[in-house]
């Protein structure tokens, strides 16, 4: 019963948090660049915009088009279930490492093959170039997180953390793995210098690409699970590798400095990301290859280390 | 032993269809395929039967032709005639829609004899207990196959792939008959297969890595192991799509069970550089398997390539197993050949529905060149949910069982961690990268597959053609391997605890409360139902919210936005650009060799008529395959000489041998 509450405190809170978070990256990134910006809330706006809107979808669809967004959504929300947010120990039953990886390709595979659905050009090249870059993120992906989950001798997220004895970005393995799960972060949710996520007519674009045929209530559903992603993957960042502030035990005041802590890795989250969002240029599509061979050979160099114990 | 006769009783009615039908009588045909299932469907409950527990032996003897016979049934046996059964029940009731099609084209008479005989010789390879009767099996099994990839060989490239697929089964049938008669010979006590065992404890040095490594080339080449695997994409395709299902499904795996009966079942000695050597085949087959199924745009071809991937994940699995136990760690190595042996018998399941699916696509558009489909999912709906369902399985996309099997294998490579020396240390978290990255890459290739063939416009008019005759019988084959995907993903239990209790080490291990786990660890592990339950809430949280409509219209139905443009089936990604970045990104292993021509009048100032071609230099085919046969033909041309000269030389050469026995003679 308690883990059912949890859960549902859970669900709600990322509903809620994820747009935000979404909200303070692109405000960020305006004040950075010299403009205001759209506020923090702007996405809730956004979804309840696009709610309300008609849909117009391509007469070449099938009934992948339709499923896609709804399995996208229902994998990438039993994946952040997963991913611990203010103690160690998020849900025991759901939290194996390798399931992770694997329900973060079900999106990927739903909105390739929804891309290629409606016979255009540009969903095609993007599912393309999906496929590609995924290929080598996941290998980094997995391996950034084996190098912590190796010591640990588990491969449950929740004993990760912890399970090298320090704290992981301060041994020079666990910052290696930490670079590189970073730059897996960056391809995954699309961001410069990987893909754009500000404009449809980039001829570079990815993830923008697969969904241009979606409108409406659909795209309102799509924006949601590309927020909820983004705010997993950052949980996962900030608490396998930088895990400060997690309370281990049950108890209010710890609880409540923990939510302050959480606040906190997203505020930082949200600048690093805003900041390589503005610093950095678009890389060229098959630059972006080396790119995530980088962060293969980092993962790779990250294992080494800890294999070898400094 | 009843079911056994049964089945076999039933392939033979099947048999005797073939022989003795009228071949235009559609009610003759339906029947021996009705006979084929019905055999099939015994097999599957002699499989279960098997799998569950039961053991029996029989002892039947046919002195004239094999000697002393003897059947065995266990569980490993039971495993493998479950796949069997279950992808030859489903192939069976397939056959019957999926030669509707055939009609005027193919002799009708071979197909059901050979059929017959292969699905009994396989069945028989399973329960064998001798090494002769092994043989007789294996053999009568390849020559049915054989004469099922040369059902259709009326063009001359045809009729060489037979002749490549022959070779090649017997060059590793050779390589067998030597491994397992040899130490046969050599213990005198017999020809059953501890028999085998106790001659090679006999064995001393090299004579062991002889009988070892004939052992792995011959069961090797039957299960398509890089690098004798050069039949299976050629031969797979060419058969029609039922067989290519059991082909690539069972009998690929006969190989693997070859592997696993003798290396693995009887407490053979076994070394650690073997499971070195086994990680490191299955590494390259995974990889180069899938990279080159990347690059194929031939739909069977394709999917007979990543038959070579899944066969390399089953090997890495079969080599993690030995090199734990050569360590000590009984326990996990009995895991990392129950993951070996899951993957094996799941892939069996979701291979089989995916060429299934393709003989689908090839009954209703004639065509299987990816680049000229596109839109089926609207001709044939059913079928094509079916091959979304085996791809999201090969994939290793959670919950289906293609993540169970997979999950299985990376957590017996990780097993090897914590082990002693630096060389697991650095290999294995490599082989664990290995792995997802093939796993990412057949996620591209299936998308690429699902993707050109059933979405976006028609790209020819063989996409357009209505469904094939008799889809309905075909999607029902069908529906059984996919259930079967789904069931095994949801409760892998019922495959792993069977298998787990094949090896003593595993009994009374701890596990933890999880339907995936590992010895051991009782607090990690999958949940597959739970994850299916969060999975639909999930979906229903996402239903709710589009249903949150408020006052909009109903959909309105467009064009697809071309920038403009009237949109034209050729702008869609077809299946070879899709493959492109993944092409560029490896083009060092795939040695690209592009050929762009123009052969226009004024070919170089004005271009007119171009032709672009895009080939991958295959490593084995090119660097090994090629000058090996260059050179055995050059060999073959200089004893030519010698043969084909005079009287005279062959007089002294007869001269010479005598004096080479004399002297040989009195040495002794």
């Amino acid at each position: 019963m308690n883990t059912f509450v949890l859960l549902i405190v859970k669900l709600t809170g990322l509903l809620l948090l994820a747009p935000i978070l979404q909200g303070m990256i692109k405000r960020l990134k305006g004040i950075i660049q010299g403009r205001q910006g759209p506020g923090v809330f702007q996405p809730f706006r956004d979804v309840k915009k696009l709610l309300a809107k008609q849909r117009v979808i391509s007469r070449e669809t099938s009934w992948v088009f339709g499923i896609a967004p709804i399995v996208a959504f229902a994998a990438v929300l039993t994946a952040a279930l997963m991913v611990p947010w203010i103690d160690p120990t998020p849900w025991d039953y759901m939290s194996d490492l390798l399931l992770f990886v694997y329900l973060l390709a079900i999106p990927r595979f739903m909105m390739a093959l929804a891309g290629l659905d409606a016979s255009g050009s540009f969903g095609g090249m993007s599912s393309s170039r999906e496929m590609a870059v995924s290929a080598l993120a996941e290998p980094a992906l997995l391996l950034a997180l084996l190098t912590l989950a190796l010591p640990a001798h588990s491969l449950n997220l929740q004993n990760l953390i912890g399970g090298t004895g320090a704290v992981p970005i301060f041994t020079p393995a666990g910052l290696l793995a930490g670079v590189a799960f970073f730059l897996v972060v960056v391809a995954e949710l699309g961001r410069i210098p990987v893909d754009n996520p500000d404009t449809h007519l980039e001829l570079t674009m990815i993830h923008e690409g697969m969904v241009l045929e979606y409108s409406g209530p659909q795209l309102a559903l799509i924006h949601l699970t590309y927020w909820v992603k983004q705010m997993t993957l950052v949980l996962l960042l900030m608490n396998v590798f930088a895990p400060f502030g997690l309370t281990f035990a049950v108890d209010v005041a710890a609880e409540v400095a923990a939510v302050g802590w959480l606040l906190a890795k997203l505020a930082v989250a949200a600048v690093a990301l805003a900041l390589t969002e503005t610093l950095l240029a678009k890389l060229r599509l098959f630059q972006m290859m080396d790119l995530m061979g980088l962060s293969l050979v980092l993962s790779i160099t990250a294992l080494l280390f800890m294999a070898t114990g400094s | 032993m009843t079911l056994l006769a049964l089945g076999w009783l039933f392939f033979f009615i099947s048999f005797l269809t073939g022989a003795f039908g009228h071949d235009t009588a559609v009610g003759w045909r339906r029947f021996g395929c009705r006979m084929a299932a019905a055999g099939s469907a015994f097999i599957l409950a002699l499989g279960i039967t098997g799998l569950s527990g039961t053991e029996w032996r029989f002892a039947w003897d046919i002195p004239a032709v094999l000697g002393p016979s003897k059947f065995v049934l266990d569980r490993l046996s039971g495993l493998f005639l479950t796949m069997l059964g279950g992808v030859g029940v489903a192939a069976s009731v397939f056959s019957e829609g999926y030669l509707e099609h055939l009609e005027k084209r193919w002799n009708f008479h071979w197909m059901p004899i050979c059929q017959a005989l292969f699905l009994g010789s396989m069945a028989g390879v399973f329960v064998a207990g001798t090494i002769p009767t092994f043989l007789f099996f294996w053999e009568l099994m390849a020559l049915s196959s054989f004469g099922l990839v040369m059902l259709d060989s009326l063009t001359e490239s045809r009729r060489r792939t037979g002749v490549i697929y022959l070779a090649m089964t017997h060059v590793g049938t050779a390589f067998l008959t030597l491994a397992l008669l040899w130490p046969c010979a050599r213990g005198g006590s017999g020809w059953a297969i501890t028999d085998w065992v106790a001659g090679l404890a006999g064995f001393g040095g090299w004579e062991r890595i002889v009988v070892i490594a004939c052992l792995l080339i011959g069961f090797g080449t039957k299960a398509g192991m890089m690098p004798f695997h050069v039949w299976l994409p050629r031969a797979h395709p060419q058969a029609p799509s039922h067989v290519s299902a059991l082909m690539s499904g069972v009998m690929v795996k006969t190989g693997i069970y070859g592997l696993f009966r003798f290396l693995t079942g009887f407490g053979v000695v076994l070394h650690s550089e073997l499971g070195w050597v086994l990680l490191g085949i299955g590494f390259v087959s995974m990889l180069l398997g899938v990279l080159y199924a990347c690059n194929e745009h031939h739909l069977k071809t394709l999917l007979a390539y990543s038959s070579i991937e899944n066969v390399g994940i089953i090997l890495l699995a079969l080599g993690m197993g030995i090199l734990l136990r050569t360590w000590g760690h009984e326990a996990d190595a009995a895991l990392a050949f129950s993951a070996g042996l899951f993957h094996a018998f799941n892939h069996a399941f979701f291979k089989g529905l995916l060429f299934m699916s393709a003989g689908a696509v090839q009954a209703t558009s004639h065509d299987g060149n990816m680049d000229e489909l596109g839109g089926m999912a609207r001709t044939i709906p059913a079928a094509s949910m079916l091959f979304f369902v085996g791809a999201m399985a090969i994939s290793c996309l959670p919950p289906l069982n293609g993540f169970a099997g997979e999950w299985l294998v990376y957590r017996s490579v990780l097993s090897g961690f914590g082990l002693p020396g630096m060389a697991s240390k650095i290999v294995l978290p490599l082989m664990a990268a290995g792995l997802a990255l093939a796993g990412a890459l057949a996620a591209g290739c299936f998308v690429k597959a699902f993707g050109a063939i059933f979405l976006g416009k028609p790209r020819s008019h063989a996409a357009e053609h209505p469904a094939a005759p008799g889809m309905k019988r075909m999607v029902a084959g069908m529906i059984l391997p996919a259930v079967a995907c789904v069931v095994f993903g949801v409760f892998p239990e019922i495959v792993i605890k069977p298998l787990t209790a094949m090896f003593e080490a595993s009994r009374g291990l701890s596990y933890g409360p999880y339907a995936l786990s590992w010895p051991g660890r009782p607090d990690e592990g999958v949940q597959p139902l739970l994850l299916l339950s969060c999975l639909a809430v999930g979906v229903l949280m996402a239903w709710w919210i589009l249903g949150r409509r408020g006052r909009a219209p109903a959909a309105a139905v467009v064009e697809t936005w071309n920038c403009g443009t009237p949109l034209t089936p050729r702008m869609a990604y077809t299946a070879s650009a899709f493959a492109e970045p993944v092409k560029v990104n490896f083009a060092w292993l795939l040695q690209l060799r592009r050929d762009l021509r123009d052969h226009g009048p004024l070919a170089p100032l004005l271009p007119s008529r171009m032709t672009y071609r895009l080939d991958t230099v295959h490593l084995f085919v090119d660097y090994l395959y090629k000058p090996l046969l260059r050179g055995i033909l050059t060999l073959s041309l200089g004893i030519q000489k010698l043969q084909a000269g005079s009287l005279n030389a062959y007089l002294v050469l007869l001269f010479a041998v005598i004096v080479g026995l004399l002297i040989m003679g009195g040495v002794r």
